[in-house]
């Protein structure tokens, strides 16, 4: 299921970090819309997403667990957006597991202006679970 | 230990004396906890918690310490000191931080700030064209090639020095480790590191980082205020930043390699409380790999803050039209937040080689010490405290009582107080910019929302924090700073 940005997310109220919770049916949607999220934090509020697109297949290497699955997609999600300047719009997870995690990210560029820097994704609290009926995705980014 | 947002135990405290507070030790720790406090800390303060966990680390000698503007971070607290054997120890990627050598540099100048008041516009827009903050590459060294690169990761500050970016001929000497860390390993730090840092040289970043102009307001030791060229009314300038996104890969690189296999040294590196506590034997592949990019990546950062101070310098001249000579720029001293560096040190009367990590700590080394530049060994090291951008910034000195009771360690900031999004939830309705011109302070940022987030109330007050600093003896007062115009990353 492709979602498109912006999505809703909880700010954790991490002091030092930002920490964002989001929620899903399913893992692959709860971690889409985590990669989602990560976007309203690289864009600033002056942000207005261009009409070009760029479609990237990312397939990453994960594990130890669901967690640090969800923490390597977002790491290369980031790399992708400060190497390149553009920020992820929509995504859908094909797939998510222990050791791999598979998604359709598609990128829209942002210029410098607009563009905050996120220094890294920790796995401090990284989780990507099934709770109480529904998926919860987490993760703190250093800014 | 704290997990998962829900405390599993309330720390014990005691009361040394004045402001300094132990956690006894218990369980599987080998030291007790040390913690400097503005008033008394909170037994359940997560920080708190994780200066407990520290001291779990294999080889942690005497005690897990925390600074006054301690707050919790990955694994180990921001504020945070820890000294492992040198031989036998083991060495946290977490006790070091994502942004390697997040440090500040003080520059004095010869030049009164009633001087400056006529051309503060003109200049501070001058330096935020030619310091790029945020992801901006620098128009001064656009991109380095790979063999540049090199040389900036083995030789830090003397690299932008040769490249004609200075404020003096004696910068580098007045650094902290001469602005170059010896054992730094290039070969080490990854392609992604490579090519996040290639076109960041030069550049402010993001966050908390800025370069602030201020005014010195009152000076507490003439004495050393005089070897540090540190005169009342006169002009100094605050560069903040670090490794840029270099130092955050090399961290997520030993990070992610770290936690494929946490068990993998065995034996006490297993049992530790934290898994962000992930650490390697100093001595091992994995711990000398971290050491030597670690190492590079911090001196990139001394080149980073190099370059910008040859890059203020400049805009000086352009803007008051007023020679090199004439503007009297020195670098003050330079130092290291986020590092963990093998240092010399007395315990139990017996000089060891340890590594120390200072993560969102200052080194404070005292009077007579030899790597104290040479200017100012007779005074102590310079200790330099920037607060928040409204309040005020603190040059201290260090002491031989910190060398005995903090492995020569000391407060870096004030500490953040207010996550962001309370920060911009108290900001709403409010324009940041416009108080502070209110009050004399011109500030230029990326976005409002930047200076939300760093307004002063997210900070715990810095002045009481170096206060402490003073009272413990750790560092001593020299001078206070005020703002008058900064640039926030």
């Amino acid at each position: 299921m492709r979602l498109d940005w912006p999505q809703p997310y909880t700010d954790l109220d991490h002091t030092a970090d930002v920490g964002i919770s989001v929620q899903g049916s399913t893992k692959e949607e709860a971690l889409a819309r985590l990669v989602l999220a990560l976007c309203s934090l690289l864009a600033d509020e002056g942000f207005r997403p261009a009409a070009e697109r760029r479609e990237a297949l990312l397939v990453v290497n994960g594990g130890p667990d669901l967690a640090g699955s969800t923490v390597a997609l977002l790491r290369e999600v980031l790399r992708h957006s400060l190497k390149f300047h553009e920020v992820p719009v929509s995504c859908e997870v094909l797939g998510v597991d222990e050791r791999e995690v598979r998604a359709c990210v598609v990128f829209t560029p942002c210029d410098e202006a607009h563009l905050r820097e996120v220094k890294a994704v920790t796995r401090h609290l990284a989780k990507l679970s099934a709770e109480e009926g529904s998926w919860k995705a987490r993760a703190v980014f250093d800014v | 230990m704290f997990r998962e947002g829900r405390r599993e135990a309330i720390l014990k405290l005691r009361r040394l004396e004045g402001d300094l507070w132990e956690i006894p030790r218990e369980g599987r720790m080998r030291v007790p906890g040390r913690v400097y406090s503005v008033g008394p800390p909170s037994p359940d303060d997560p920080a708190l918690l994780q200066v407990a966990n520290v001291a779990h680390l294999p080889g942690i000698l005497r005690f897990s310490l925390a600074m006054p503007d301690i707050h919790w971070g990955y694994g180990f607290p921001i504020g945070g000191v820890a000294a492992v054997d040198a031989e036998t120890g083991a060495v946290s990627p977490g006790g070091v931080g994502y942004d390697v050598n997040c440090g500040v540099r003080v520059l004095s100048t010869g030049i009164l700030a009633t001087e400056l008041a006529e051309h503060i516009e003109a200049l501070i827009l001058r330096i935020e064209r030619q310091v790029p903050a945020g992801v901006g590459a620098s128009r001064a060294i656009p991109r380095l090639k790979d063999s540049d690169l090199d040389e900036v990761l083995q030789d830090g500050a003397l690299f932008a020095i040769r490249r004609g970016y200075a404020a003096s001929f004696d910068d580098a000497s007045l650094c902290e480790e001469g602005g170059r860390i010896e054992f730094a390993e290039p070969s080490w730090v990854s392609a992604r590191a490579r090519a996040r840092g290639a076109d960041q040289l030069g550049t402010l970043g993001s966050g908390n980082h800025f370069l602030e102009l201020d005014r010195v307001v009152e000076i507490y030791d003439e004495e050393a205020a005089r070897a540090f060229g540190l005169k009342l009314d006169h002009v100094a300038v605050q560069i903040h930043s670090g490794s840029r996104g270099l130092g955050h890969e090399v961290c997520d690189v030993a990070l992610a390699g770290l936690a494929t296999n946490p068990g993998r040294y065995g034996g006490d590196y297993s049992l530790l409380p934290d898994p962000q506590l992930a650490c390697a034997p100093i001595a091992s592949k994995d711990g000398r790999r971290y050491l030597g990019a670690m190492a590079a990546a911090a001196n990139f950062a001394f080149a980073n803050r190099q370059v910008m101070t040859g890059l203020v310098v400049t805009a000086f001249e352009e803007t008051l039209g007023i020679g090199r000579a004439k503007l009297g720029f020195a670098v003050l001293y330079d130092v290291c937040h986020n590092v963990a560096k093998f240092e010399e040190h007395e315990i139990e009367g017996e000089k060891r080689r340890l590594l120390v990590h200072r993560k969102g700590a200052t080194r404070a080394l005292g009077p007579g010490d030899p790597r104290v530049p040479e200017p100012y060994r007779p005074v102590g090291q310079p200790v330099l405290v920037p607060g928040d951008m409204g309040r005020a910034s603190y040059v201290l000195k260090g002491t031989s009582r910190a060398a005995r009771d903090t492995f020569a360690s000391s407060c870096h900031g004030a500490g953040r107080l207010l996550s962001r999004g309370e920060a911009l939830r108290r900001s709403k309705g409010r324009k940041i910019a416009e108080e502070l011109r209110g009050r004399g302070i011109l500030v230029r940022a990326r976005s409002p929302r930047t200076l939300a987030e760093e307004m002063s109330e997210a900070y715990k007050d810095v002045s009481r924090v170096v206060a402490v600093m003073h009272g413990a003896g750790l560092s001593e007062l020299v001078a206070r700073l005020e703002p008058i115009a900064l640039v926030k990353g």
